[in-house]
């Protein structure tokens, strides 16, 4: 591998609506800028408190992004039991997930972005 | 719609009618001024509008008629003539005096059938059946009554527009929506979000595909996109109806079929073939893989829909006490396994610390498991709260209405129990004391009829119960006053407004001026506060002068087992639940000043009340040299308890004590330990309170 | 939760507030959609705007497109009050920015049920 050290953490936190749409989209994307020669980007959700529709595009946005590149994506952290709850009601997961590892196994087509 | 409001609609009408009649003067000098018939237009526009939501339903059909004419006055197609500001002048004085007279619904009388058939013959240039008149507003009133119907399956297929979210439509509350019509298995598409790069952070790139049981029928499910129609593509198909036998056990071919996954040849064939279905259409690449999900995803959610609408539900009924024993018998695993743990931690053999490690673990979600078994919707009660809150403000000659929310929060269900008579006090209570008489509340500049809410909700280990009124909130003088004659507190003692509340959860504390038949006999908010507390919860008062006031329960989630802390005195083994325990000091007998089962010590540059337990439940025995002081934090306040020795963190089931110890000081229960010993749960508030009763009297 | 609203007729703003705060919703009122905007400039977060079409000064339908202009509001939920007879100003609503409608004469019952539909 050429990248050496450990991936860019992204640190979310509070509650993503619609509102924050265009907030979260500019640090994703300044956080692909300052990943390069780092492995990768994980996105810490410990201190997230909602997660809506929008901000589950940017996160499959993000993904698609790191493939091209060749950057590996992922999620850290424990997440919201309310988050995972609304996650599970708009079908956007295959089941209730506790943790950023599960919820990348659980994003329907997530893993299968830029295959 | 709202009486009170009635008369403000009727004057606002008057005032509209009275800016009509000058319009319609003016205009008549100027008919051809085009804001003139426009503000006619809007003041009956606005009275028909407003009409019907103040019961004046008649008034407002018959201003339908005038505001067509004056709508073909305003596009032009009829000329602004004579005969045309006449018959508004009459109409406008018609419909002045429906709204005098209280005209609010029933036929027309004859003069004004003539003057609809008028407007109508003005604006199509030919005469009307008066019968129709108004029929059409009319029907708007009568809601077509929903008949019960069977249980249908809906495949709804939903993808939005890009810009769906630019008019404040959120998708996931429209799932909500189709979820609380019936079952609902929803997935989300979201192949079509590009890079990051590419993307617009505030377009919709989503889509779904659900499946929804319900028996509310098509239009139910219609009006949940009823806003959004036109933004996107939207299709609702009918499976039919899941009661059938065709309906239910649809076949997996014909799931493919109507999805269009696979054609009608290829599954013929692959029908011809012995072999599973599914693989066969897969393997000749005739259906692709994540279509033959989708299509068994369907069918199993059918499946499913159908059972539970048949059976009802797919749970089992057990008898109450064979959950307790269940949860008995775990709680002695969990005794038993927590002596286990010590055992292997002295024997210090790694293969058996293993075992104990993994016996832990699954003791732990065995619990879990029993314990949420036991876990109930504490909404099955409000429901009784809501009739003890009709009949009682009947009673009382007040209006009051109960609002409740968090029906759906879990508790376990020998709290739920013990919490029903608490709570229909409290609610008693606000109802008595707290909401005003209409009158008063007029007065007061509020709406006459007040409220009272209950909200359950989840927080950490604890469910919060929220009692709120928005009544006239607690008098504090005359709490004060109160305390002061029962002596609770001193003559001349002034209390902080928050503990100056709290007073009235003191025993045989009152503050409604008579007796009243609801509350005030004799049983005041002590007894509450007594039951709560021996649930292990606390109860919190808050109240805002003229705003109303508000009781919170805090409750632990489950009372069956509880973590604690085991102590040694004499001979004798306590348990102290652990989660108001801070710290454990060592105390020589030289540090405690005074003599008795209280004193005081310094803890953290603090001086705390301590309570000699071995004096407080009378130990045999000799008092050793070095002992320890359990400091307990009960928000905020903090108070001490000596035991001869600190043995361990232990979790613990609670037996409840036999009739005979009911009445038993300071204890609150028994548990038996991993060597088959009884220690005794200690109460720790009611040592403190009983152990500081007397001493209080005397100083 | 704060809902802003809009009607000419204050028979009509104050059943609907009067109803809305039964439920516990906070309300603030304006007459027209002039004095609308001002409100809007003085809030920082409204969760619905329930506003008229038909007003003086200024009609809703121009209320909405001012306030979907404000990045404040451009994403919060707006029910147009309309009638029987404005079928056409749903659309007009709708392209407007409106999240939806209510058709006037409404029960309580109906605006609640409309208010929560779109509001959070």
């Amino acid at each position: 591998m050429a990248n050496t050290g450990e991936a860019l953490r992204i640190i979310l936190s509070g509650a993503y609506g619609i509102e924050r749409a265009a907030e979260l989209a500019s640090a994703l994307r300044a956080a692909l800028q300052d990943a390069k020669g780092r492995p990768g980007l994980l996105i810490e959700l410990d201190e997230v408190e909602e997660l809506d529709l929008p901000a589950v595009q940017l996160l499959y946005a993000a993904r698609r992004s790191c493939v091209r590149r060749g950057l590996a994506f992922g999620f850290a952290g424990a997440i919201n039991p309310e988050v995972s709850k609304r996650l599970l009601a708009g079908g956007l997961v295959s089941r209730r997930v506790a943790d950023g590892e599960a919820l990348a196994e659980a994003f329907i087509g997530f893993s299968a972005i830029g295959a | 719609m709202i009486d009170k409001f009635k008369e403000a609609f009727r004057e606002e009408a008057y005032e509209l009618l009275t800016q009509l009649e000058t319009i319609l003067l003016e205009l008549e000098a100027d008919p051809e001024k085009p804001e003139l018939i426009n503000a006619a237009f809007r003041a009956i526009h606005t009275i028909k509008g407003s009409a019907g939501m103040f019961g004046f339903e008649k008034p407002g059909r018959f201003a339908h008629d005038l505001e067509n004419l004056l709508d073909a006055c305003r596009a032009g197609r009829r000329a602004v003539d004579k005969q045309v500001i006449d018959l508004t002048l009459r109409a406008r004085d018609k419909i002045r005096s429906m709204i005098e007279c209280d005209e609010s619904g029933g036929p027309f009388d004859e003069e004004a059938q003539g003057l609809i058939q008028a407007f109508r013959a003005a604006v199509e240039g030919r005469p009307d059946p008066v019968q129709g008149a108004g029929q059409s507003v009319a029907a708007v009133a009568e809601a077509p009554k929903a008949e019960p119907r069977a249980l249908e399956g809906f495949r709804i297929r939903f993808r939005p527009a890009r810009d769906l979210f630019k008019d404040g439509t959120r998708p996931l509350k429209l799932l909500d929506e189709l979820r609380a019509l019936g079952e609902l298995s929803v997935v989300a598409d979201l192949s079509a979000v590009p890079t990051l790069e590419e993307m617009d952070p505030e377009a919709c790139y989503a889509g779904w595909e659900a499946i929804l049981s319900t028996d509310k029928g098509l239009d139910a499910v219609k009006d949940v996109f009823i806003f959004v129609e036109g933004r996107g593509e939207l299709s609702i198909e009918s499976l039919g109806e899941l009661d059938t036998e065709e309906g239910g056990a649809k076949r997996l071919g014909e799931i493919l079929l109507e999805r269009g996954a696979v054609e009608k040849a290829e599954l013929d064939k692959a029908l011809q073939s012995q072999r599973k279905l599914g693989e066969v259409l897969v393997e000749t690449k005739a259906v692709k893989p994540e279509q033959l999900q989708a299509a068994l995803a369907e069918q199993e959610h059918l499946k499913r829909a159908q059972e539970r609408h048949v059976e009802g539900s797919s749970s089992v009924r057990v008898a109450s006490e064979k959950l307790d024993e269940l949860v008995d018998l775990v709680g002695e695993l969990v005794t038993l396994q927590a002596r286990l743990t010590r055992t292997s931690g002295q024997i210090a053999d790694q293969a058996l610390g293993a075992i104990s490690e993994q016996l832990e673990r699954l003791v732990s979600q065995l619990r879990d498991t029993a314990m949420s078994v036991r876990m109930l919707p504490i909404g099955s009660t409000f429901s009784k709260f809501r009739r003890v809150v009709r009949d009682l403000s009947r009673e009382l000659g007040k209006e009051v209405e109960l609002y409740t929310s968090g029906e759906d929060t879990e508790l376990d269900k020998t709290v739920i129990e013990r919490l029903n008579d608490p709570l229909v006090h409290i609610i008693r209570n606000s109802l008595d004391h707290g909401v005003e008489t209409p009158e008063e509340r007029l007065a007061a500049g509020k709406p006459r009829g007040g409220s009272i809410r209950l909200a359950a909700s989840h927080s950490g280990a604890t469910v919060e119960i929220a009692v709120s009124d928005d009544g006239k909130g607690m008098d504090l003088e005359a709490i004060l006053r109160k305390a002061r004659e029962r002596g609770l507190i001193g003559p001349h003692e002034e209390l902080p407004r928050d503990e100056a509340l709290q007073l009235i959860f003191r025993p045989g504390f009152s503050t409604a001026k008579t007796v009243s038949a609801v509350s005030g006999r004799g049983v005041g908010m002590d007894v509450v506060k007594r039951e709560i507390d021996a649930l292990g919860g606390s109860v919190k008062l808050e109240s805002r002068d003229g705003r109303g006031s508000t009781v919170i329960l805090f409750i632990p989630l489950t009372l069956a087992i509880i973590e604690g802390l085991l102590v040694r005195i004499g001979e004798e083994r306590y348990v102290m639940p652990l989660a108001t325990v801070e710290a454990c000091v060592e105390l020589e007998r030289a540090d405690k000043d005074g003599e008795g089962a209280t004193s005081l010590i310094r803890y953290r540059d603090e001086l705390i009340p301590v309570v000699d337990l071995r004096e407080a439940f009378a130990v045999p025995g000799e008092c050793p040299e070095l002992r320890q002081v359990v400091v307990a934090n009960d928000q905020g306040t903090r108070s001490g308890y000596v035991v001869d020795a600190v043995i361990g963190d232990y979790q613990t089931v609670i037996k409840p004590l036999g009739r005979i110890f009911k009445e038993a000081e300071g204890i609150s229960g028994a548990t038996i330990l991993g060597d088959g010993t009884v220690a005794l749960i200690v109460d720790h508030k009611r040592v403190n309170a009983q152990a500081r009763r007397p001493k209080a009297r005397s100083a | 939760m704060k809902i802003l609203v809009i009607d000419d007729s204050a028979a009509i703003r104050q059943s609907i507030s009067y109803i809305l705060q039964q439920e516990g919703y906070e309300t603030v009122e304006a007459s027209d959609g002039l004095e609308a905007l001002g409100k809007l400039d003085g809030a920082d977060k409204f969760d619905c705007i329930v506003t008229d079409v038909n007003m003086p000064n200024m009609d809703g339908i121009t209320f909405i497109r001012k306030a979907r202009e404000n990045p404040k509001f451009k994403f919060t939920p707006i029910l147009v009050l309309t009638t029987e007879s404005q079928g056409s100003k749903m659309n007009e609503g709708k392209e407007a920015g409106a999240t939806g409608w209510i058709v006037k004469p409404f029960s309580a019952d109906k605006l609640l049920a409309v208010v929560k539909k779109v509001a959070e």
